[in-house]
């Protein structure tokens, strides 16, 4: 049914709520109010812990449904058997073996081989650079990206000149430099964003 | 309306902009009914959807809008030049007279000139209606005040019935009101058993008398033979509604037809003037607008036509009275047939004159057939399909086409529209009739609307049913070179790891300072302190950051350091154990006894510097005998973070590095003079850029850096040289410079490939074109 | 007190303010050119059309750490999509990789539902939290692109390097990608792995682009002046360090 009235009143009593506590917490960075730091970091982390557990909920809900629907049961039905599964080791056993195992023989391996999917998923897009934007800043990447591999191989560290003099320069002058900056930029737009919130004018709270 | 999620400038700012804009949230009137509410909350949805269309949005519109071809343009009243409204009016003046004439209705002599345009009368009812949902006062009339529609005798017919397109603005006495088209005879005495609702009174009537009759004959029986279509106008709450008092009373003081002008709206959820969507063009698939129809997908128009006649039906069953039903809705079916009409045949100018063109005279044209007289259901005809009738519907086909009006385009030849000429086109899926239009009259226009509802509908719902969208395949060359390089690259690692060769060392004189500062840091601490070592690495990272920190902390561990064991990632308490576990075995300190794991840190950054400032608050980590590690030993002897001798991050992730830095470091050397408990990081290669800059700061922030598995290497070449042992970082470093070798190969090669490609085709085109 | 920490916040808040008015007084927007971000504009237009579905992936970033500005955006470009394509076939989803971020995406798809008087099709699972690691969380989210008729991905949000797996995706699946982060290696990774990459702090300004509010827009210009006073205050500090050198 249409909502006859959309005007709600947890909107208002969220931003206050917001606006309130963020001030609040950047008041105490200001003028130092250790207790009140302290008691408003404490909750946060609890509500993290909670918000964790619910992010946990919603992958079985979303996964249950699918295997409700018909949805590409099985791997659905795998991770809410896997996920069950392994709650109930990590609880139930205070051993630790069977949770050690699950993550030696199956958490990290799985992980590792999506790292090595990623290896070349970043070597392919780095081929096709050069044919999908053929400019001189990719150019410039692609010719970085070789030069990073060389000088981190032992034959690259032999090369005198590269191993002792271009790389370092390279890694600590210009990519930290360059690092710098954006970090700088990612910082205002943090700031600009932080500030957004406090003002009322971005409610991520569903205002 | 929720605060501004549009505008996001915050609501205390509002007050303060240069230029007044509507207020966010209008709490609607107590005084409204709740289905004006409805109404309005309708309304508001479409101005919203509206007012968030950003202006890429719009110029795409626009651009779009301009670049479309000029026949699917359809006219509006506004962009209408005199010359072709005048031209407008007079064709559809033609139709009707035409109509009037096969009809036997038209007396010549009774013919006006001029007469008031239906459509002004209709355009002053709606705004009338308008002004009453607003709450502003109607236009009153000058001679006949609109009373109350609840005053108004709903069974009573209509003393002087102009039909639906007059208004009170009428001069209701004039003898120039074409009876015969529009209404009823002035002159003849409203039959008592006339008691049809004002808007089919409003209807003209095909043949005055006998039709009318067959119109109000279901409404006296009060049985459910109303028309299907008239049954899904009945609004579902209608048997709700009070009835309407003194109804005899005021059927004395005021005639029907001004019902529907009372002060007060009829209570029936009437669709506001708003909600009535501006369908240009009911015939093309344009409709792609259900943003404007937030209600769901069908606009209200269609929405009327499907007013569940369920419910409609229940209530006569239920013994209510059909009059008084069609009463109470009388406006809104005013508001949903003539709205329903494209504007382009709605935009007669109002005060343009209509001229009558030679109508035929009545004896020429022959009058309907007695059966199709008696197929029809005359009050099902709303006029504005009468007066879109083709002639061929009325007249003989050997009628005299001199004296039918002068066609200059091509006739439609079917549909409703058959039989009229410069019809603007429509798209051929849309109106794709199954079966030839037969020249109709009334009661089978009635079929048609249902046809042309239909077909409506099916339009609407072409628009919510898209077409599956193709999931486009990767090109074959594409393909092979993912597998091409997946292969090599497996294939190296493998031999790398099966084939150990001494073919590739580490220079002996390449340590960096960092690297060294992390062992002198080591070397520097006493025995059995207390060193805080955060595993803050993702599983897919556990290859590199282990092989990185393996001989930091077999170098920790030597020196026999208590280690307090935290993360802030999920899975990094586990990892933590898991690598102490397995790697750290042959270390004693390892077998239970001098590490603590005290598990996550929720939060993140809030998290962290939460912890930093108060360890013993931030985490309370149990043993298997559920007793809280900070009052056991080693980990009675901390008291805060200061009280830990080293404090060491292994992470991947330059985020949490920096985390680490700007949140724990400050805690950790209060005076910011490098005096403080050092802090050391293992991080990933990709991470070394990002972190190394607070190794450089002075005083240090980062006392020391190990980076990926070169640093792990070059550590374990220092370490080795005290214990004597090689570690992981070393075990692995001929199958990493072979798999990065093959990677430089391929990623070097096939980019030069594609280098010369790009510098051959961009040669060949100027030579192509130089040639052209 | 630290004075340090109140110079900058409220030179922001006045900067931000000064613009927001002076942008009411004059007429059009005033930002460089991000074709990117033009090139969405496009993209979101083509999807709603098709009837092919748009998903926003807000990423990883926790909201309680300066990773969650990036998730902000991400949220408030989710409002604004959601906003225009709600009535769509085919509805925008968003997935995240963090619980928080889940609660928010899922209290922002159907707020705006509820201001469009819509909130009858929304459905909870558009919102989704695919995993609360990075390589858990690109893993499930790949499904997504494959199988829920994904023509157009955006990534704005915090991620790292697992992004070339949501990238690759989206490729195989022949879907426009546009990625933002606020992560170093994950903006060296979409630079070479998305068509349309944002590089720095244009992540910040998609608000302003896809006018998603005035104040965004006004948060931008404050951003340009207080960068512009940063490079000067570097330019001059290494000036003098140079000069105190030779001197």
């Amino acid at each position: 049914m249409k909502s006859k009235n959309k005007f709600s009143i947890q909107t208002p009593i969220a931003m206050i709520i917001a606006i309130v506590t963020g001030v609040t917490m950047l008041a105490t960075y200001i003028w130092p109010m250790p207790g009140i730091q302290v008691t408003l970091l404490n909750w946060v982390t609890i509500m993290a812990a909670a918000a964790l557990v619910i992010g946990v909920f919603n992958l079985v809900s979303v996964h249950g449904r699918r295997v409700i629907e018909g949805k590409n049961i099985v791997n659905s039905a795998a991770l809410v058997i896997a996920m069950v599964a392994a709650f109930f080791i990590k609880f139930l056993d205070q051993d630790y073996l069977p949770a050690e195992w699950m993550l030696s023989y199956l958490i990290v391996p799985i992980e590792s081989a999506l790292m090595g999917v990623l290896v070349v998923s970043l070597a392919y897009a780095a081929v096709r650079l050069i044919s999908k934007r053929p400019n001189l800043y990719s150019g410039i990447f692609i010719t970085t990206v070789l030069f990073s591999l060389v000088a981190n191989t032992a034959l690259g560290l032999s090369i005198p000149i590269i191993g002792d003099t271009i790389k370092p320069f390279v890694t600590h002058v210009l990519a930290s430099a360059g690092a710098r900056g954006i970090l700088i930029g990612v910082a205002l737009g943090t700031i600009t964003t932080g500030l957004r919130i406090l003002m009322g004018a971005d409610r991520p709270y569903g205002g | 309306m929720a605060p501004d999620s549009d505008n996001n400038s915050p609501d205390w700012l509002e007050g303060l902009t240069p230029e007044e804009e509507p207020a966010e949230f209008n709490p609607e009137s107590s005084d409204d009914p709740s289905w004006m509410n409805d109404s309005k909350g309708s309304d508001d949805a479409p101005d919203s959807s509206q007012g968030v269309v950003p202006d890429w949005l719009e110029n795409i519109r626009q651009q779009e809008k301009s670049e479309e071809p000029e026949q699917d343009e359809l006219p509006k009243s506004g962009s209408l030049s005199p010359e072709d409204k005048k031209d407008t009016a007079n064709w559809l003046e033609n139709i009707r007279t035409q109509y009037a004439s096969d009809t036997g209705q038209l007396d010549a002599s009774a013919i006006p000139e001029p007469v008031d345009p239906p459509s002004q009368d209709y355009m002053e009812r709606v705004q009338t209606l308008k002004d009453q949902e607003q709450g502003s006062p109607p236009p009153a009339a000058p001679e006949a005040p609109s009373p109350a529609i609840e005053e108004q005798p709903s069974a009573e017919p209509p003393a002087e019935d102009p039909g639906w397109g007059d208004s009170p603005g009428v001069d209701l006495t004039s003898s120039s009101t074409p009876a015969g088209i529009w209404g009823d005879d002035p002159t003849e005495e409203p039959s008592a058993e006339d008691s049809s609702p004002d808007w089919l009174g409003g209807l003209p009537s095909i043949d005055s008398g006998e039709l009318v009759d067959e119109v109000i004959q279901p409404a006296q029986d009060d049985q459910a033979q109303v028309p299907n279509w008239l049954q899904g106008m009945e609004p579902e709450d209608s048997a709700d509604l009070p009835e309407a008092p003194g109804l005899d009373q005021a059927a004395d003081q005021s005639p029907e037809w001004l019902a529907g002008f009372g002060d007060e709206p009829p209570p029936v959820p009437t669709p506001g003037i708003a909600d009535i969507p501006n369908v240009e063009d009911p015939g093309l698939p344009e409709s792609d607008e259900p943003a404007e129809t937030p209600g769901g997908g069908l606009p209200n128009w269609l929405e009327n036509l499907k007013f569940s006649p369920d419910d409609s039906r229940r209530h006569l069953e239920e013994g209510e009275a059909f009059a008084e039903n069609y009463a109470q809705e009388d406006v809104s079916a005013l508001l949903f047939e003539p709205d329903d009409l494209p504007d382009w045949l709605d935009d007669e100018d109002p005060d343009a004159p209509i001229e009558i063109k030679q109508p035929p005279a009545r004896a020429e044209i022959a009058p309907p057939t007695e059966t199709q007289v008696e197929d029809i259901a005359p009050a099902e005809l709303p006029s504005w399909l009468q007066a879109m009738r083709p002639i061929e519907a009325v007249t003989e086909p050997d009628s005299e086409e001199s004296e039918a009006p002068v066609y200059t385009g091509e006739k439609e030849k079917e549909g409703p529209l058959a039989g009229l000429s410069d019809v603007l086109p429509a798209e051929t899926f849309v109106v794709s009739f199954s079966n030839k239009a037969l020249p109709v009259t009334g009661f089978e226009l009635s079929e048609a609307q249902q046809t042309y509802t239909k077909i409506l509908k099916t339009m609407v719902d072409t628009e919510t049913t898209s077409p599956p969208v193709k999931r486009r395949k990767m090109a074959l060359p594409q393909k092979m070179l993912r597998w091409v390089i997946s292969l090599l690259m497996m294939a190296a690692v493998f031999f790398g790891s099966w084939e150990s060769s001494d073919t590739f060392t580490l220079p002996p004189a390449g340590i960096p300072d960092e690297e060294t500062a992390v062992y002198n840091q080591i070397e520097a601490i006493s025995p059995n302190s207390e060193v805080l070592v955060a595993f803050d690495y993702q599983p897919g990272f556990s290859g590199e950051m282990e092989s990185a920190a393996y001989a930091v902390i077999d170098h920790l561990l030597h020196k026999n350091t208590s280690l307090s064991v935290v993360s802030t990632q999920p899975t990094g308490p586990d990892m933590a154990t898991r690598f102490l576990n397995s790697k750290m075995s042959h270390h004693p300190a390892v077998s239970g006894i001098k590490y603590s794991n005290l598990g996550y840190i929720a939060g993140g950054a809030a998290g962290l510097r939460n912890f930093a400032a108060n360890p013993r608050m931030a985490i309370t980590p149990l043993n298997a005998l559920g007793q809280n590690l900070w009052t056991q030993p080693p980990l009675n002897a901390i008291q805060n973070i200061q009280s830990y001798a080293l404090v060491l991050v292994i992470t991947d992730d330059p985020d949490v590095a920096r985390s680490w830095v700007e949140q724990v470091q400050p805690y950790l050397d209060p005076s910011a003079a490098g005096t403080g408990t050092p802090l050391l990081m293992v991080v990933s290669a990709q991470a070394e850029p990002l972190v190394y800059p607070f190794y450089q700061s002075n005083p240090k922030q980062v006392s020391g850096i190990v980076s990926g598995v070169v640093g792990g290497a070059y550590y374990e070449v220092t370490y080795t040289g005290v214990t004597g042992k090689a570690g992981s970082a070393n075990n692995y470093w001929f199958a990493y410079n072979i798999a990065i070798l093959i990677a430089i190969a391929l990623i070097g090669g096939i980019s030069f490939i594609n280098l010369f490609g790009v510098l051959f085709r961009s040669n060949k085109k100027p030579k192509q074109r130089g040639s052209a | 007190m630290n004075l340090t920490n109140l110079i900058v916040v409220f030179g922001f808040v006045g900067l931000m303010l000064f613009f927001f008015f002076f942008n009411q007084r004059r007429p059009g927007r005033h930002l460089r050119d991000i074709p990117a971000y033009y090139r969405v504009g496009g993209a979101i237009e083509v999807a709603v059309e098709d009837g092919s579905r748009i998903h926003i992936s807000i990423g990883r970033g926790d909201v309680l750490s300066p990773q969650g500005a990036a998730a902000m955006v991400g949220l408030s470009m989710l409002r604004k999509i959601a906003t225009v394509a709600s009535d769509s076939d085919h509805p925008p989803l968003a997935s995240t990789g963090d619980g928080m971020l889940g609660i928010l995406a899922r209290d922002t798809i159907y707020s705006s539902y509820k201001a469009l008087n819509l909130t009858t099709g929304y459905k909870p699972n558009m919102g989704r939290v695919t995993g609360l690691t990075p390589f858990s969380f690109a893993s499930g989210v790949i499904p997504l692109v494959f199988d829920e008729r994904v023509s157009t991905n955006l990534m704005i949000g915090s991620f790292g390097s697992e992004a070339a797996l949501i990238t690759s995706a989206g490729e195989r699946s022949q879907a426009r990608t546009l990625a933002a982060t606020d992560n170093l290696p994950g903006q060296a990774v979409m630079y070479a792995a998305t068509q349309d990459p944002l590089i720095g702090e244009e992540l910040y300004a998609g608000g302003a682009y896809l006018d998603v509010g005035k104040m965004h827009e006004a948060s931008l210009h404050a951003q340009d002046i207080v960068r512009w006073v940063i490079a000067g205050a570097i330019l001059l500090s290494a000036l003098a360090g140079i000069l105190q050198g030779l001197f």
